[in-house]
């Protein structure tokens, strides 16, 4: 599914985050960032830590706001709600976490922490028992869609429950008040291969069930592949490249995106790792970014041009876009030439 | 290395043997719950020069197991058997005195977090010098000089400056930089690196990879690379040991586990992977359930109640260490790619459709 066929959920538009350092400085970490996310469809955010990826998905949700920019849900811009208008709109966008345990109440047990927004939502004059009934419904239901029984775990506490068991019970707390959008922030980032496996394939399922759609955010190139129907790429609070997961992968346009792909380590035995060109240096400070194209100080490609002009995102391929002057061509001439 | 070495130096002359020998080394814990046995019968030998990956879920033991090697665990409420025998040495009879001699200077470990190894009320000049001026015996200006000498060598830049700032100072991968440095700093034969990379972003992980891996050579030193990404070892070691409920239950040389793998759980590790190579959407194969608690495990193959292979016979007995081929051992009944391993899953496969989604604590578990 792309953007063009797809009606599009969410819209940001030129959203500016910066957090004030005092002295007329200040933190730039997130600088103009534009995207949408088409109804139904998996958008994958990735880079490093520190690109601005976990800022975006939390001012997405208004928490904090963005120092400017729009970002339009369903068509309402949320940057211009008020507190009543925004709270009433947050049932529709919900949000799971990196650290299963530490974002569940240690001292409450699971069935109010899943069941509790259904109470905060409660329809006006439903009676009491009734609402009990319908909350004891749902929250069976959602725990249920989870993989958990309600019945075993209803009871219980947080520490009674594994990495992978307590992020299945956020799971539940975002699905319970039926959302259109669910944003993911590292869900699986602190979990076994194993169990994040099982999860990966649990959003899956759930987004098919619920209809959901999802913004995935992960420093894992190959979790976000597999999760993900389009994928942007983030270097120091800009997007550098966004296109379909597989021809981003396949046939990256970013020089950027190439040295991450590049520095995967494959499991075989076969491919020697040091071959690979690894990115020289480390991130530079979202203080004082660099001029023109963010990435140029590490950029294998840069030239002069790229230290005065910052290069804008332009549609190369459909649906797939870069911001870069100089983009990886395509290996169009390799493929014939190892063909003939 | 330095002529006025400290160190212990009444180790039998080197004969061109093992390195390191572990035999049917047993760590126990006992906590309020009972006794919690971590690393069970644990055998393995080290050649100089190699680098073994020990690779394993949360909870397997393998950080306990290098930990256990260096008996660096608390001496209260630990109990251990078996024997470490080091340079051919026996460690397990040292006094902690003694072992101090060892620590740092024959033996070093790099742990995952390199902000919580490092002093943060310390500045890096005098951590990385402390082990040189100790162990050495050097004076303070030649500590100092090799001590930028060593910064250099693990690519920091402007070394002399970072002698006077504290970690906070220093990003993620500066930081495991530093404890990198620190761990070679005697020039040690043998290095743990636990889980060096977990912590760090996938382009400084390969940086801090390319960067043991390049001292290794130089210093032709031997490694044991703690890890649960059986991708971060599969380019990078000689041999590889899985861990499960604290056993090794595979243990082969590297390209040899990746082709030939006998046990069901190293299968099923690397079908769980996400691969950057594969289409979005791939269906991960899933390993139902969760390890074993360790205070009170399965009886039979501990690995058994997650087996898609797993028989009457896996709950019931446990199955011993095997060889398949030289250098190859593993612990099942009904190894992968065999015609017993083929008729257990088709057996299964029969019975069951398919596995079940989520299994602990789902309605539908057993």
């Amino acid at each position: 599914m792309t953007a063009e066929t797809a009606v599009s959920l969410l819209d940001v538009e030129h959203l500016v985050v910066e957090y004030p350092l005092g002295h007329g400085r200040k933190v730039h970490a997130v600088s103009d960032l534009s995207l949408s996310v088409a109804e139904g469809e998996t958008l994958g955010l990735v880079g490093e830590s520190g690109c601005g990826k976990s800022t975006t998905g939390r001012a997405i949700v208004q928490l904090p706001r963005p120092t400017s920019g729009a970002v339009r849900f369903e068509g309402t811009d949320l940057t211009k709600l008020g507190g009543d208008d925004l709270r009433r709109l947050r049932p529709r966008l919900q949000m799971i976490f990196q650290d299963p345990i530490s974002s569940l109440n240690p001292r409450r047990r699971i069935e109010d922490i899943v069941g509790d927004p259904l109470t905060v939502w409660a329809p006006r004059g439903e009676e009491k028992g009734e609402a009990a009934s319908r909350r004891k419904a749902k929250v069976a239901e959602v725990l249920d869609a989870v993989g958990l029984d309600p019945v075993a775990v209803g009871g219980r506490r947080p520490h009674e429950f594994s990495g992978g068991q307590c992020q299945r019970i956020s799971i539940a707390r975002a699905l319970v008040l039926e959302p259109r959008l669910l944003i993911c922030d590292e869900p699986v980032s602190a979990l076994d291969v194993s169990v994040q496996a099982q999860i990966i394939n649990l959003l899956e399922a759930t987004k098919a069930r619920y209809g959901l759609t999802l913004i995935f955010i992960s420093h894992d190139l190959a979790v976000v592949r597999n999760i993900s129907d389009r994928v942007a790429v983030m270097y120091l609070g800009k997007i550098c490249e966004v296109g379909p997961a597989d021809e981003l992968y396949n046939e990256p346009l970013h020089h950027y995106t190439a040295a991450l792909l590049a520095a995967i380590p494959e499991p075989d035995p076969d491919v020697d790792p040091s071959k690979h060109v690894a990115l020289e240096g480390e991130l530079p400070s979202a203080v004082e970014p660099p001029s023109g194209c963010r990435f140029r100080t590490r950029c294998p490609r840069a030239e002069g041009r790229c230290a005065q002009e910052e290069p804008e995102l332009r549609e190369l391929r459909p649906g797939h876009t870069v911001a870069c002057h100089f983009p990886i061509e395509a290996p169009v001439v390799e493929v014939a030439a190892s063909a003939g | 290395m330095s002529p006025r070495r400290r160190v212990a130096t009444d180790y039998p002359v080197d004969d061109g043997g093992p390195l390191l020998e572990v035999e049917d080394l047993t760590t126990a814990f006992r906590t309020p719950r009972g006794r919690l046995v971590a690393v069970d019968g644990v055998s393995l030998t080290l050649q100089p020069g190699t680098t073994l990956g020990v690779v394993g879920e949360s909870g397997s033991g393998k950080t306990v197991l290098s930990r256990s090697i260096m008996r660096l665990l608390p001496q209260k409420g630990t109990e251990t058997g078996g024997r470490v025998v080091f340079r051919g040495r026996e460690l397990t009879p040292l006094s902690r005195k003694e072992l101090r001699q060892i620590w740092g200077a024959e033996m070093a470990m790099i742990f995952q977090d390199p902000m919580t190894s490092l002093n943060p009320t310390m500045k890096l000049g005098r951590q990385i010098t402390e082990s040189l001026r100790y162990h050495l015996d050097m004076s303070r200006n030649e500590a100092r000089e090799h001590a930028v000498a060593l910064l250099r060598s693990v690519g920091i830049p402007t070394p002399e400056r970072r002698l006077g700032e504290y970690p906070h100072q220093l990003s993620g991968g500066l930081r495991q930089r530093v404890t990198i440095a620190i761990a070679l700093a005697c020039g040690p034969r043998l290095l743990f690196a636990d889980e060096p990379t977990t912590a760090l972003d996938v382009t400084v992980q390969a940086q801090i990879l390319d960067l043991l891996a390049a001292q290794q050579r130089e210093r032709s030193m031997t490694m044991v690379l703690v890890t649960h990404d059986l991708s971060v070892v599969a380019g990078r070691t000689d041999e590889i040991a899985v861990m499960y409920a604290g056993r090794i239950v595979e243990r082969a040389p590297t390209k040899v586990l990746f082709s030939k793998m006998k046990m069901p759980y190293t299968e099923a590790l690397l079908a769980s992977l996400p691969r950057a190579d594969r289409p979005s959407h791939t269906p991960l194969k899933v390993i139902p359930g969760r390890p074993p608690d360790l205070v009170d495990p399965p009886k039979g193959c501990r690995f058994a109640p997650r087996c898609s292979y797993a028989q009457d016979k896996c709950l019931a007995e446990d199955p011993p260490l095997r060889e398949a081929s030289p250098g190859h051992v593993y612990a099942c009944w009904f190894p992968v790619g065999t015609p017993a391993g083929r008729g257990a899953l088709t057996a299964n496969g029969r019975a069951a459709g398919a596995a079940p989604a989520d299994p602990t604590l789902a309605r539908s578990s057993p």
